[in-house]
């Protein structure tokens, strides 16, 4: 099934019951849905059986936020089957985690932590994604990060790795459109820029979510994912769909979660834009 | 430097050692600090949700204490953060506080073995017809075996009385209220998807770990009855097939 025109929105705690309770002839929330997969990486109860009722009516997407694709030390096995297996029971459109690590020394940072971009980094991130790929025996999607940090030594910029990644590996580009926002405030480059220099072909899926300013620092901005989308943001996502054409776009709120209309409201203005 | 080498610094800079990042970042330590809240705040969150009834006993500036303590001690070893709270009974076992509220260790165990109640496999039941039988012999060599859910926690405190009158929907507090000389043994199901916590006696509590623990049904109903000689198994045995203790004998 093609989502290329959807706009999907990402399933949390927070609405997983009133989900998995639509009736079968109930009118779908959304075209597609999201989930984080380490919110489902348990044996059994009650999250499985409600995630199992939702995978029988909806095309869903399996984001996963701690595969660690950037760790020097490689890919925790043990993660990686777990994920094969959820990836196994719900059959999604799309397997995506991001260009960030989180874990050293068996030591796990519950964060989307930045790389320099080097070219020992892309040979450590191309053997991490090659692994998973082999594991899940299927293509996945890497994310770019939200930066607050410009790690000294990288020999070159953001969308540089993310083409030479790409070709190394035959991953696809979940693009976050945010995620270039708030990079771009935070380390002073241009996000239309970064975004021109996207080969269309590189992109599966778009993120869309909303950013904070740092109550301590001003001048950041923090990708808290507990607002609306931005103006600025619309337009760049506008700008990019217009260049690249229409992809699978989702609406990502992980803080202050509202209800559901206020996400399915964020979901029809980028539906909009998917079928200018 | 090495990539292994940067993330090791990384770490130890998230970690305290602000000296760690400022040669390899300019304006690394405000920056770094937008890293470290995200990930204390998600790691406390994640405790706060695991142990809600620990943080209204001891309230929420002396809970963040205790979990700020944990997390700087305890960072997680495991990549699901669902894991992450398994050490935090023991932690706050540890500290002043539970020399004054010496139930908070037990408090904090029935509260984790909740949360791996949630998470914890599925199971068929077993149905009460499979203790259908007159003969004596074949029910006392039968060998059953509990739901992966089932959890005994047991203490020489009136931790189900206590667990109970702290949960959000209870309005009173009525703790003073609870006979605290009580001591409580607390199982925990999980039938039909939802989690039962309910308090059961020495003896009952003798008979599920022994089952637990692989006895026999005869043997497990014998130590039942060498902690208490009036225990009531067929009451017990019913109540544990409406609340989901026991998984079917094949599948």
């Amino acid at each position: 099934m093609s989502l290329a025109r959807a706009c999907g929105i990402g399933l949390r705690s927070a609405h997983l019951s009133e989900i998995a309770a639509e009736t079968p002839d109930a009118p779908r929330t959304a075209p597609w849905l999201e989930i984080h997969a380490e919110n489902f990486l348990c044996d059994g109860g009650p999250r499985l059986a409600m995630l199992d009722a939702i995978a029988a009516r909806y095309p869903l997407s399996c984001h996963s936020v701690a595969l660690s694709l950037g760790s020097a030390q490689g890919l925790d096995q043990d993660h990686l089957e777990r994920v094969k297996a959820l990836i196994a029971r719900i059959k999604p459109a799309f397997v995506s985690d991001h260009l960030s690590w989180s874990a050293v020394d068996g030591v796990h940072l519950n964060d989307l932590l930045p790389l320099p971009y080097t070219e020992a980094t892309l040979d450590t991130v191309a053997t991490n994604v090659n692994r998973a790929q082999d594991a899940f025996d299927r293509r996945i999607l890497v994310e770019n990060p939200s930066c607050y940090i410009a790690l000294a030594g990288s020999t070159m910029d953001e969308p540089e790795f993310l083409k030479r990644l790409v070709a190394r590996t035959g991953c696809g580009l979940l693009l976050d459109i945010n995620n270039v926002h708030v990079s771009a405030v935070n380390l002073g480059f241009s996000a239309a820029d970064y975004l021109a220099r996207i080969p269309a072909q590189m992109v599966e899926e778009i993120h869309l979510a909303g950013s904070t300013p740092s109550a301590a620092h001003p001048d950041l901005l923090i990708d808290t994912h507990s607002r609306p989308v931005s103006d600025e943001v619309w337009a760049l996502y506008e700008a990019t769909v217009e260049r690249i054409g229409p992809r699978a776009t989702l609406i990502e709120w992980d803080t202050d979660v509202p209800a559901l209309a206020v996400l399915t409201a964020e979901m029809r203005r980028a539906q909009k834009v998917l079928t200018r | 430097m090495s990539l292994l080498e940067l993330q090791r610094r990384f770490r130890r800079a998230l970690h305290g050692d602000t000296d760690a990042m400022e040669d390899l970042a300019p304006d690394a330590a405000r920056r770094l600090a937008i890293h470290k809240t995200t990930i204390e705040t998600g790691l406390a969150q994640t405790l706060l949700n695991a142990f809600p009834a620990l943080a209204r006993i001891v309230g929420a500036p002396t809970f963040t204490s205790l979990s700020s303590g944990y997390i700087a001690n305890a960072p997680p070893r495991h990549p699901l953060l669902s894991t992450y709270g398994r050490g935090f009974p023991a932690h706050v076992a540890a500290q002043p506080i539970a020399a004054s509220l010496p139930y908070l260790h037990d408090v904090a165990r029935l509260e984790w073995a909740r949360q791996e109640a949630y998470l914890a496999g599925d199971a068929r039941l077993l149905d009460a017809a499979a203790l259908d039988t007159d003969d004596a012999g074949t029910l006392s060599a039968l060998q059953l075996r509990v739901h992966p859910a089932v959890r005994v926690i047991g203490s020489p405190f009136p931790i189900h009385s206590i667990w109970r009158v702290n949960q959000a929907d209870v309005e009173t507090k009525d703790i003073l209220a609870i006979d605290m000389t009580l001591a409580e043994h607390v199982l925990v199901t999980r039938p039909a998807h939802e989690i039962v916590t309910r308090p059961i006696s020495l003896a009952d509590a003798t008979l599920v770990r022994a089952i637990m623990g692989g006895a026999h049904l005869g043997a497990a109903v014998e130590s039942a009855f060498e902690a208490a000689a009036d225990f009531d198994v067929t009451q017990a045995l019913a109540r544990h097939f409406a609340n989901g203790t026991f998984r079917a004998l094949a599948g």
